[in-house]
């Protein structure tokens, strides 16, 4: 009876953590920070952000605030290394395989084969097709960064917070659907 | 021999009067009032310590995300200047 019950609560607790975060950040980028040279780490969640959107009360904050109290959560992997080399592309797939269709949808792009970096724009749409999450993976052979912003986002809240936070001011626009002529 | 003891009633002057008895109360309840705002002070001050955390981490993070928007951003119009034109709707 007690291994049920044990079992059941092992169950709830990571589901519920997994609800929490959905995109898990794999162990392996812990893995890097031993060998980066900077790091950085953020790790908010909805309690959090509630907590700091309750005392951002400075001037220029009023945009932020309406932002952050409709999120669920703010997670920031950041690693600058000494030399070229010290990730492998394992670590970045182990992200990028969490990201698919339909939930998920790349919007952007970018290689560089020259410089080689690379950088990559996801959106997480709901039901109602609105923006419920943003994943960016920008790597480089000396920098891998990735960002997740659980939560509802509208273009206008990045145009609003574009000039506080230097979040550039993106324009969405929907692609028309090909017309399914058969023909590719 | 046990039996036989008598337990007296301890004696306390000063509980007898009554104004000392009346002004237990209060204080008593004053002490607890000002524990528990003492204690509601600390958790004020304790989560006001933990949101400019959380806040200082938002703003990086918040920064952090623009940065990499914006090199992205900045690839695509490079890459549209260029030659081929990456798959975005940016």
């Amino acid at each position: 009876m007690r291994r049920i019950v044990f079992a059941l609560l092992t169950v709830a607790v990571l589901s519920s953590a997994a609800i929490a975060q959905e995109l898990k950040m794999p162990v392996d980028l812990d893995r890097l920070a031993a060998k980066a040279s900077e790091t950085t780490e953020v790790t908010l969640n909805g309690r959090t952000l509630q907590l700091a959107a309750k005392f951002m009360n400075d001037e220029g904050d009023a945009e932020a605030r309406e932002l952050v109290k409709k999120l669920k959560g703010v997670y920031v992997r950041s690693f600058e290394f000494d030399k070229a080399g010290e990730y492998s592309q394992a670590d970045v797939e182990a992200i990028r395989s969490q990201l698919k269709s339909p939930v998920w949808e790349k919007v952007v792009n970018v290689h560089s084969k020259r410089e080689g970096e690379n950088a990559e724009i996801y959106f997480k749409t709901d039901a109602s097709n609105q923006i419920a999450g943003l994943v960016v993976i920008a790597a480089d052979p000396r920098e891998l960064t990735i960002v997740h912003i659980d939560g509802p986002l509208d273009p206008s809240d990045l145009e609003k917070i574009g000039g506080d936070f230097g979040v550039p001011r993106v324009e969405m626009r929907r692609e028309p659907k090909p017309a399914k002529t058969g023909a590719q | 021999m046990d039996s036989e003891q008598v337990v007296r009633p301890v004696h306390r002057p000063g509980w007898h009067w009554p104004i000392l008895r009346w002004a237990a109360i209060p204080t008593l309840a004053g002490v607890l009032a000002l524990g528990f705002g003492y204690q509601m002070y600390r958790h004020h001050k304790r989560e006001e310590a933990e949101a400019r955390i959380a806040r200082q981490q938002l703003l990086l993070a918040l920064r952090i995300t623009g940065n990499k928007l914006r090199l992205a951003k900045q690839k695509v119009k490079e890459v549209e200047m260029g030659q081929g034109k990456p798959e975005n709707r940016l």
